[in-house]
């Protein structure tokens, strides 16, 4: 198993009657929420537990994309990777993702990574997402065109890492007479691209050809339910004619460790609930613009909302039953974390230690309980390295 | 009168055509949140022939992969007009469908008899705003596009819950009038061309169209030389569903004046 830690950076001081106020956290959720002077430490705050990640042994750090939302506060993930990039030492900065359909010049990306990995002597993760519907809005570009900008960007990305320049890109929304990328990134061919998902079919299929990694996102959705995607990017690797590699397989999800179960729910529930009603809040007008997604994906998602809505969580039980997050003593997060990996087959496991609006001392308490206690003892499951190593034998 | 609907094919497009009535050709662009036959079409059929395509990309009509901008949609019924013949055909349309109309209008009209406009998107105005309708749930939905949005016709078109069977039909139509219209309904500079509009031209608007400002049809009434304005009282966007009757009245009579 391989461990990376997940940041959200969330907005963590939105009022107490949040959601009975306001209808969504993102896109038209009033901005005068905001307060740069809480922002200042908050960011600082974030970024030291990511710090402190790289000091507990974790393979990595991961950082993302929103654009005006509570959610998350890192409307560049770039700029939040050049903040670590001199900061950590070994770990490597996972940016999961870059929304490529949301640029005008992807190259753009391009170069910002291609820094990043020169920088960091070839420490960067690159993720490409299509990112989530509301993101369209906010950057006015046409929905429609998501899944043809996403994969046109990606391509003319990995053009520019891999070929020599100047070259032209023709394409259908990309059309540059120039491609000459300064710098070039520093792994060859390229950095590793994980895929983030959350269960789109098309865009596992994709991931599937590609032989990347598909990271199933930390959304709130049952484990049954992200289990399916694992599983079904799996038949998709197998009619490519191959079987995935554990590392192909990223789990996101929310962990939580404290010294008992019992103190971990305590401490942690209450931020779960700021999370699940109050950052999560997005109309479903919002989430699933038109063409956002395939007409069948779009009619299955709708489906899969109605049945995974995190505002229709309602008790602690039914989070725990659902297999929603895993929190409680270490041998608790150990057990349940394997019982997972094995049912799901995952090697990459991304841990979210900073749902909602856990405080700092308590989120790096648990990150220091986990990589010390939960993470040497679930190292061997579901390791490529390993199994290799067996086969050698 | 007897309603016929056939897919014919302009240039590798599957069309369904509606088509009903007999007398002058009248080619009706339809909205994006009625793909049908309507009262409104039995209505003008007693007098006109009626032809109903429906648009590229809309349950029933192939293509929507080619289109990407609004002049896709000029060419597209540019192609139908010629592949059916029609001469001097009366171009009505209404909301994305008047907005179509125009475009085509301010290109060639004179190929066409008259231009009836309804409630059409399309013009940027300043100081008056289109409602973003992508971002409104399904009963800001209905609120914008009905005076009465408590209507059982409002519920029907925009329900709550989409029924099984007419999902993908509605996913579609959302899809191709977001490729059109997302965010900013309109061409910045379908304005500054509206004086090309020769022919004789109507402009009807819903009192309450709570989608496209009432003001927008004036400015089709001072830009357009031979220009009429009705405001039809109490009506909402898409007067062709909530008010046939007093639209097809105003449509009638003003064809039979001219």
């Amino acid at each position: 198993m391989r461990f990376f830690c997940f940041h959200l950076m969330p907005w963590a001081y939105l009022p107490e009657d949040f959601a009975q106020r306001y209808d969504s956290a993102w896109v038209t959720c009033p901005n005068s929420l905001y307060d740069p002077e809480l922002g200042h430490p908050l960011y600082n705050r974030y970024l030291d537990e990511l710090e402190l990640a790289d000091q507990l042994g974790f393979e990595g750090v991961c950082v993302n994309e929103h654009h005006q939302n509570a959610y998350g506060n890192m409307p560049s993930p770039n700029i939040m990777a050049a903040c670590l990039a001199r900061r950590t030492q070994q770990a490597k900065l996972v940016i999961l993702g870059n929304v490529l359909p949301l640029y005008d010049h992807p190259q753009r990306v391009a170069e910002e990574l291609a820094m990043l990995d020169v920088i960091t002597k070839g420490r960067v993760i690159s993720g490409m997402v299509v990112g989530t519907g509301m993101e369209y809005f906010s950057y006015n570009i046409n929905p429609t065109y998501a899944r043809e900008r996403f994969h046109e960007a990606h391509d003319l990305i990995i053009k520019a890492w891999t070929s020599d320049g100047p070259f032209a890109w023709e394409g259908k929304h990309y059309r540059f007479r120039y491609i000459n990328l300064w710098p070039k990134p520093y792994q060859k061919p390229h950095p590793p691209i994980w895929i983030p998902g959350s269960g789109s079919p098309e865009t596992m299929q994709w991931v599937a050809q590609q032989r990347y990694t598909y990271m199933v996102l930390p959304t709130l959705a049952p484990f049954e339910l992200r289990r399916q995607s694992a599983e079904y990017f799996r038949e998709c690797c197998e009619k490519g004619g191959y079987a995935a590699r554990y590392e192909q397989i990223g789990w996101g999800i929310g962990v939580y460790v404290a010294e008992t179960d019992e103190q971990a729910r305590r401490e942690y529930e209450p931020h779960f609930w700021y999370y699940a009603r109050n950052l999560l809040k997005t109309p479903p007008q919002l989430s699933l613009p038109p063409g956002h997604t395939s007409l069948a994906t779009t009619v299955g998602m709708a489906e899969r909302r109605r049945r995974s809505r995190p505002s229709s969580l309602a008790t602690w039980a039914e989070v725990e039953r659902g297999g929603y997050v895993v929190v409680g003593s270490p041998e608790t997060v150990r057990q349940r974390l394997e019982d997972y990996a094995k049912r799901v087959g995952f090697g990459v496991l991304v841990a979210n230690f900073s749902v909602g609006n856990v405080p700092s001392e308590l989120t790096q308490r648990s990150m220091t309980l986990f990589a010390q206690q939960v993470m040497p003892k679930l190292r061997p499951v579901n390791s490529d390295a390993s199994t290799v190593a067996a086969a050698g034998r | 009168m007897t309603v016929r609907n056939a897919t014919i094919a302009v240039r590798g497009r599957d069309i369904l055509i509606w088509r009903g009535g007999a007398g002058h050709p009248l080619l009706f662009l339809h909205d994006p949140w009625t793909y049908g036959w309507l009262p409104i079409h039995a209505r003008l059929a007693t007098r006109y022939d009626v032809i109903l395509p429906i648009h590229p990309g809309f349950s029933g009509s192939s293509g929507f992969e080619e289109l990407d901008r609004m002049e896709d949609l000029v060419f597209h019924y540019l192609d139908l007009i010629e592949v059916m013949g029609l001469k001097r055909p009366i171009l009505m349309g209404a909301s994305l469908g008047g907005w179509i109309a125009t475009e085509f209008a301010v290109r060639y009209a004179e190929m066409l008899r008259a231009l009836i406009p309804v409630d059409p998107l399309g013009l940027y105005v300043p100081g008056a705003p289109t409602t973003d309708v992508f971002q409104l749930n399904p009963a800001q939905t209905r609120a914008a596009l009905f005076a009465d949005a408590t209507a059982p016709l409002a519920h029907e078109l925009v329900p709550d819950t989409p029924p099984p069977e007419s999902i993908e039909a509605m996913l579609k139509a959302r899809q191709v009038f977001a490729r059109f219209a997302w965010q900013f309904p309109d061409n910045p500079k379908l304005v500054s061309y509206l004086y090309r509009i020769k022919c004789p031209t109507l402009t009807v608007w819903g009192e309450l169209d709570g989608v496209v400002p009432v003001s927008h049809g004036r400015v089709y009434q001072a830009e357009v030389s031979d220009a009429a304005f009705t405001v039809l009282p109490g009506c909402g966007h898409l007067p062709h569903v909530e008010q046939p009757e007093a639209l097809a009245n105003t449509v009638l009579q003003y064809l039979e004046r001219r």
